[in-house]
């Protein structure tokens, strides 16, 4: 009875003390193996996000600026000549550049060299016409199969919304045609046929850089330079995402001046009308017994 | 007076006609080519000539590029960056770098350095631009 | 004094100058606004661009 009491006692130590033990090793393993690990981790990474592109001087930043509408010319021709081989802009219509960047005269010249479906002829065969300011531009493949299947499988995007679509707007696209570096920095692999763009979330983008100097002729004689065939087609594409932008900024100065005189009568309203009550004295003329 | 303008073209029916005649069209191609061609001088060789011109455009965003890399404050970035590069490359030279579970990148790095040199770009780039 | 009842007496009148004041003053306001904006804005509007890119063409269009 005696002895199996101390033989228990000793067990029960025992026990406790390996444990402990074997909790304290497991502790300090996981600990080491975890600091091993987060030496090499590669999850939110710098390169995962991006680098973020800086504020650029848009000639269109503040409230009451316009576009630059010779920018948005010279963009547009960008964008025909470079981007419009990939790139579809599937929401802007020729009769969108008229006024804008354009003349009706050019607009629709723009759209006669181009071939639309018509209706049908009396026997149900497709008939072609050339295009009206009323068509959209066209898009540069048949469909999104066609797209991935002539880039590799990657689809380019439909640049009609792409200043709004991403982080950064026109600061973005700007670096992102700008900032394709000579090589990728060392110890980068990337997939086949990927290239390398510090903007470009992961950084591997499908799209190479377009953008060289001299690629386009300005009319206007402005060096093609590349950081200015960018500033351009994002400008462009900036009114393409905001095409109501000029109207909107002039809606608002009148929007603040209305309101605000608004705001400032009905401040002098309220006084006019609680002056009475806010002055009034209460008087309390106990009665005299 | 755009809203009066506006507001008589909302009440008088106006169809936008097609173009005036043909005539304006060819002046203004006319008048477009002219000082495209009195620039270029007229003949299609010194027209090359000006192509080439072209090409040497130098972009003001590579050679500010350059001059903000160089800048005091960017100075050290360089320095990590060169540093990491020479590490990474040395690393991929040894044996058995292919099979290494991680591999070092100069990501970090070439983002601290692009970081500066954007930062002191970015405010002088778009007044060299037109 | 005598005008200002009488403005108020008939309210064909009363009506007649809120309609035509609220009008004028829109008019006026846009104007106004329009003006200091395209002037703020001055070289950058396709109305100035156009100039730049046809001169010398000296035509008319209807581009709206």
């Amino acid at each position: 009875m005696f002895k199996s009491s101390i033989l228990r006692n000793i067990n029960s130590s025992m026990t406790q003390k390996i444990i402990a033990g074997s909790v304290g090793v497991t502790g300090l393993t996981a600990s080491y193996m975890l600091y091993q690990d987060s030496l090499t981790a590669s999850a939110m990474t710098a390169a995962e996000h991006g680098l973020h592109p800086p504020a650029y001087g848009w000639s269109h930043n503040g409230m009451f600026e316009t576009f630059d509408h010779a920018s948005i010319r010279r963009g547009f021709q960008v964008y025909r000549e470079v981007c419009a081989s990939c790139h579809s802009l599937e929401r802007i219509a020729w009769r969108n550049l008229v006024a804008v960047s354009h003349t009706t005269t050019e607009a629709k010249a723009f759209c006669e060299e181009l071939e639309y479906d018509d209706e049908p002829d009396d026997e149900g065969n497709p008939r072609k016409r050339p295009g009206k300011l009323a068509d959209y531009i066209p898009n540069p493949y048949e469909n999104e199969q066609a797209a991935r299947a002539a880039n590799q499988g990657a689809l380019p995007p439909d640049l009609s919304l792409i200043v709004k679509a991403r982080h950064g707007g026109c600061d973005y696209i700007f670096s992102l045609l700008t900032g394709y570096p000579e090589e990728p920095p060392a110890g980068v692999a990337l997939p086949p046929g990927a290239n390398y763009n510090p903007y470009f979330p992961g950084g591997s983008i499908a799209m190479g850089r377009v953008l060289f100097d001299g690629l386009v002729e300005y009319e206007d004689g402005t060096p093609a330079t590349t950081s200015q065939m960018a500033k351009d087609v994002t400008t462009f594409l900036n009114w393409a995402a905001e095409p109501e932008h000029d109207d909107r900024k002039k809606w608002g100065l009148k929007a603040i001046i209305i309101v605000s005189s608004l705001y400032l009568v009905s401040i002098w309203v309220k006084r006019f009308k609680w002056q009475p009550i806010k002055n009034r004295k209460y008087r309390f003329d106990p009665p005299k017994k | 007076m755009s809203f009066l303008r506006d507001l008589i073209e909302a009440v008088v029916p106006a169809a936008y006609a097609e173009e005036p005649e043909e005539e304006p069209v060819e002046e203004t191609e006319e008048a477009e080519e002219e000082p495209e061609a009195e620039a270029a001088g007229g003949d299609d060789d010194e027209e090359e000539e000006d192509d080439e011109d072209e090409d040497e455009v130098e972009d003001p965003l590579v050679a500010l590029s350059e001059e903000c890399k160089n800048s005091e404050a960017c100075k050290k970035y360089v320095h990590h960056f060169d540093e990491c590069i020479e590490r990474v490359t040395k690393e991929s030279e040894e044996e058995g770098y292919a099979e290494k579970h991680y591999k070092e990148d100069c990501v970090e790095e070439f983002f601290h350095l692009q970081h500066c040199v954007n930062d002191c770009v970015a405010p002088r780039l778009f007044n060299k631009l037109k | 004094m005598s005008f200002i009842t009488q403005f108020f007496q008939r309210n064909s009148i009363y009506v007649a100058t809120i309609f035509g004041g609220a009008f004028a003053f829109q008019t006026f306001f846009d104007v106004t606004v329009t003006k200091w904006y395209e002037n703020h804005n001055k070289g950058k509007l396709w109305k100035d661009v156009k100039v730049k890119f046809l001169e010398g063409a000296g035509e008319e269009e209807d581009d709206e």
